[in-house]
């Protein structure tokens, strides 16, 4: 919702007239005149009245990619080419397909990747059926039935597994039977969408509570990425999840569970856009260094070090910004200007010089995400901090400017030349706020390489922070890490975050009550990541739906 | 369905583990009808896109309308310049955002609308989105004309990005782009997978495939009155997609299917010319086989794409190129090397089809229209004017070809009407962004 400050940077510069009307679509359908304005600022008065319940509009939602295969590997023990779905929508940085119908494509690639999976599955049976059913004749019905309610997250009616019936006749043999079952599940949209009705009495105008078994299903595909298991399903057969205490329990032994360390991982990957990071190449001659397995070290560090922060550590979002820990592989030991040991254990941490790295903003995955193949980007650097951290996205160049990087220059630095190209007054509105944060990044190459020279020159690491609640110049970006760390904006703008990677959703004015609750919560506790995925479940937003 | 069974060929794998190349095997159709097929063979469409453009003075042809020179780009053309219509001038009607010009360029190509209001898609350059706002001309053209065989239409891509705009631009409806397959085996499987097995084991699969429909079917009208307005769009896709699907179980086709060759990676770079004559090669086929009589093939993306051209010697991702402007003559050459190779693909494809001959003696290619182009102009400025077209292949003889036109500053939406027109779909606009100039005049014979 930083959308009042969107246009911002652009306030006195004539010709570009659309600022204003270009926020106005950022947050969806929410147009009203009393939208907050912006994340950090908290100074509008907002009253929330607890009885009075707000929630944003919910699009029905298709599973990701991820929870997808998740699922699958969860039920049926075997792996799902997702790949061959052809890829997610995006919301903000989020993976969420909220947006497009399906296509025919691939609706058939769920059929194909349905069979596959079955296939695979059925070679085992023992593996997924937990009875016999040469000695029970009840034993596929019974199966379909446990195994159908943890897919469909819910007990299948009698309509359904009637039809579930008709197919076991089909199948020539067991192995066939339970191929069949599987087909079918994986195919059915109670598996492959979100679907949410509510309890039938409305709370207020459209708003419906959820019923347990969505709430249990909006739990596990948020917490784990996966279907509930059957304990949570039990839990809500038994009522445990109506109200907010209930779901934090539950939410806390999912959050226990090993299946929660993917989504804490996922959610830093795609948050710092470091999914991008596989399809970007870098000059091999500037950049020897980068390979195939750094690439991938360079992601796989990120995940390991937010889930330790998280889940094993302290779970602050200050640690997750400023520790000097690293969870890394021997490929980028190098990178950080460290020996390779002949023994490591890529979850022991190692510490770095506290005066180069501190915390996601300064490893390697962000900076090398975040650079062009030839030079670095303070643009894309600035950009990117001020869209994900601070939730203040400097709004689109105007259509009429050369947004067209500079060529690196031999005897020039990367400043130099950025600095030059966005001097203009025309520019300089928006890109002192872009530049002064990216350019603080000027002390890592193009792979996130610590330097203190580039072209033979010093490197000027030294930036501003400008329109944000953290003012000011700062020297490197471990000082920037510093300051954002301290910023009510960046809390608050983690909160937003979670909001919408939970729900797959964007806010709206309609839930303002619930983001001053999550915010408030986070604050409560001094900025721990895992009480605010907790506070997340207990709120309105979460338990309520308004189609 | 109606198409001939005909039982009496080897399954893919067996011919992928022997490594048999598709060249080495000439297509042969199996007429079942033998000499009696008088009847006019369908017409064909195949949309065909490549990114970024092209180097303006390096494509278009010098000459008259009826006696031109095709440059370095075109080159690999010549053997078809008498098949083909050049259309030079044409512009794309967009002033600036919302939208980088590559995320929204796929989408404009071929829809020729804006994109739907929204805030699905943030440009960190130019502003916010969603899909395309209509229909695009392929399916304009497949919603009339794609009922007569088992598959509307059939989209391929190469080494295509994931769900954005910038990856698609084949669109049912507003709001429903369509994902083209990057993976000619999967593709190979989805049209021709059911063809190597015996009589007994497809009936088998049809048979199970339509038991799990009915499993599946009555959930969704279950869902249908329960959902939104909004979310009721995404039930009725899915169910139409769905019977689409029921459409295709079963089918049989009655000639031999493709041979694909080996599988490779297909996330290599040094792939994509071998990718490239697979799904071609698909595409073919799955034309004279009466599989579809609508496809496209989308290589690459018009967005992030930063993917080198190993093969050419080009180790610099194509889009940074392109951004180097005429001052720069390496990166000139380079990029005029990337776009003749196109013409190549566009060359090897009309070769292929040109050796297919038809029931009544014509062969493939008379029969097909490709139409060709890219989502901007010149990729240093990002120009949507004197965006480069090509049509090449005969329409059954509804193209008016060896041909060179220039139409400055004309709406390409013009272009789009005459595609419909070429196909019997009567209409005189298309797209949002047409003016209401009607067809391109002299294009149709």
């Amino acid at each position: 919702m930083a959308l009042a400050l969107v246009a911002g940077c652009y306030s006195g510069v004539s010709g570009f007239a659309d600022g204003g009307d270009a926020g106005e679509s950022t947050g969806g359908n929410d147009t009203d005149a009393d939208a907050e304005s912006g994340s950090g600022s908290g100074g509008d008065e907002l009253e929330c009245d607890p009885a009075a319940i707000e929630v944003g509009h919910m699009p029905l939602r298709r599973l990701t990619s991820e929870q997808y295969a998740n699922a699958v590997r969860d039920l049926f023990g075997v792996e799902a080419d997702v790949g061959a779905f052809g890829g997610d929508e995006k919301l903000g940085p989020f993976d969420a397909n909220y947006a497009a119908p399906v296509s025919p494509t691939m609706v058939d690639q769920f059929r194909a990747v349905a069979e596959d999976v079955a296939t695979a599955a059925s070679l085992d049976l023992a593996a997924i059926v937990p009875c016999d059913p040469t000695l029970e004749p009840a034993c596929l019905r019974d199966w379909v039935a446990a195994v159908g309610r943890r897919a469909y997250r819910r007990p299948l009616t009698d309509e359904e597994l009637a039809r579930y019936e008709t197919l076991l006749a089909l199948g020539q043999d067991d192995a066939a039977r339970v191929r069949l079952v599987i087909q079918a599940m994986l195919q059915s949209p109670s598996f492959l969408y979100q679907l949410e009705f509510g309890l039938p009495e409305p709370t207020a105008g459209d708003v419906v509570a959820l019923e347990p078994y969505e709430l249990a299903s909006r739990l596990a595909l948020f917490l784990w990425g996966s279907v509930p298991d059957d304990a949570l399903l039990d839990a809500a057969a038994a009522g445990e999840l109506g109200d907010a205490a209930g779901l934090r329990a539950h939410a806390e032994r999912l959050l226990d569970d090993p299946h929660a360390r993917g989504t804490v991982e996922s959610f830093h990957v795609q948050w710092l856009h470091l999914d991008k990071l596989s399809a970007l190449d870098k000059d091999p001659a500037l950049y020897p260094l980068f390979d195939e397995d750094v690439r991938a070290a360079m992601v796989a560090e990120t995940r390991r070090f937010a889930g330790h922060v998280v889940l094993d550590g302290d779970g602050r979002l200050e640690t997750l910004l400023t520790s000097n820990e690293a969870y890394i592989d021997a490929p980028l030991f190098p990178l950080y200007g460290l020996p390779v040991p002949t023994v490591h254990d890529p979850d022991e941490p190692v510490l770095l010089d506290p005066a180069q790295r501190a915390g996601l903003l300064t490893q390697a995955s962000f900076l090398a995400t975040h650079a062009h193949h030839n030079q670095t980007s303070p643009i894309h650097r600035g950009v990117v901090v001020l869209t994900e951290l601070l939730c203040q996205p400097p709004p689109p160049p105007p259509p009429d400017v050369n947004a067209t990087p500079p060529d690196p220059q031999p005897g020039a630095t990367t400043r130099e030349i950025f600095e030059q190209q966005t001097a203009e007054p025309y520019c300089a509105g928006c890109h002192t706020m872009i530049n002064g944060i990216g350019l603080g990044f000027e002390g890592y190459d193009a792979i996130g390489a610590f330097r203190e020279l580039e072209n033979g020159l010093p490197v000027d690491e030294s930036g501003q922070v400008v329109g944000t609640d953290v003012p000011g110049e700062f020297d490197g970006a471990v000082e920037l890490a510093q300051r954002l760390a301290g910023s009510q904006q960046v809390r608050d703008c983690v909160a937003t975050q979670w909001f919408r990677y939970s729900l797959g959703r964007l806010e709206s004015t309609a839930d303002a009550c619930t983001l001053d609750d999550l915010r408030q919560s986070f604050a409560d506790s001094d900025y721990d990541v895992r009480e605010l995925m907790l506070a997340l479940v207990q709120t309105d937003a979460f338990r309520y739906r308004a189609p | 369905m109606r198409h001939a069974y005909r039982p009496t060929f080897t399954r893919r794998n067996l011919l992928a583990s022997l490594g048999v190349s598709a060249a080495a095997l000439p297509f042969l159709p199996l007429l079942e009808s033998a000499a009696g097929g008088a009847e006019a063979p369908p017409k064909r469409l195949l949309l065909f896109y490549h990114p970024h453009g092209a180097i303006y003075d390096r494509w278009r042809p010098t000459g008259t309308t009826s006696d031109f020179v095709l440059p370095t780009i075109l080159e690999p053309l010549v053997p078809f310049q008498d098949r083909m219509v050049v259309i030079d001038g044409l512009r794309i009607a967009v002033a600036g955002p919302p939208g980088g010009p590559h995320t929204v360029g796929p989408a404009y190509l071929w829809t020729g609308s804006p994109m739907l209001e929204g805030d699905e898609f943030n440009h960190p350059c130019c502003g916010m989105h969603g899909w395309a706002s209509s229909a695009s001309v392929d399916q304009a053209i497949a919603a009339q004309i794609g009922n007569e065989t088992a598959f509307r239409s059939l989209e391929f891509g190469v080494q295509t990005g994931g769900s954005h705009p910038g990856s698609r631009m084949s669109y049912i409806d507003a709001n429903q782009p369509l994902a083209p397959e990057r993976d000619p085996f999967a593709m190979f499987e989805r049209v021709f997978g059911d063809q190597g097995v015996d009589t007994e084991t497809a009936a088998r699969l049809k048979a199970e495939r339509l038991a799990v429909i009915d499993v599946v079917k009555p959930e969704l009208d279950a869902v249908l009155p329960k959902v939104s307005q909004t979310d009721r769009t995404k039930i009725e896709a899915h169910l139409d997609a769905i019977a689409q699907m029921q459409n295709q179980f079963g089918s049989t086709y009655a000639c031999e299917p493709p041979l694909l060759g080996d599988a490779v990676d297909l996330e290599s770079f040094d792939n994509t010319e071998a990718i490239s004559h697979q799904q071609l090669d698909l595409i073919a086929e799955s034309f004279a086989c009466g599989v579809t009589n609508v496809a496209s093939i989308m290589y690459r993306r018009g967005e992030n794409d930063g993917f080198p051209y190993p093969f050419l010697g080009i180790p610099d991702g194509h889009h940074t190129l392109s951004h180097e402007g005429p001052s720069n003559t390496v990166a000139q050459d380079q990029l005029t090397a990337i776009y003749r190779w196109y013409a190549e693909q566009l060359a090897y494809l009309a070769a292929r089809m040109d050796q297919i001959i038809e029931p009544d003696g014509s062969t493939l290619l008379d029969n097909t229209i490709i139409a060709w182009g890219s989502e901007i102009a010149v990729g240093n400025t990002h120009s949507m004017e004197n965006m480069p077209f090509v049509l090449l292949g005969g329409g059954g003889g509804v193209l008016n070809t060896g041909r060179f036109h220039q139409f400055p500053g004309q709406n390409h939406n013009r272009l789009l009407v005459t595609l419909c027109n070429a196909f019997g779909v009567d209409v005189t606009s298309f797209g949002g962004f047409d003016d209401g100039s009607g067809a391109l005049p002299g294009v149709l014979a």
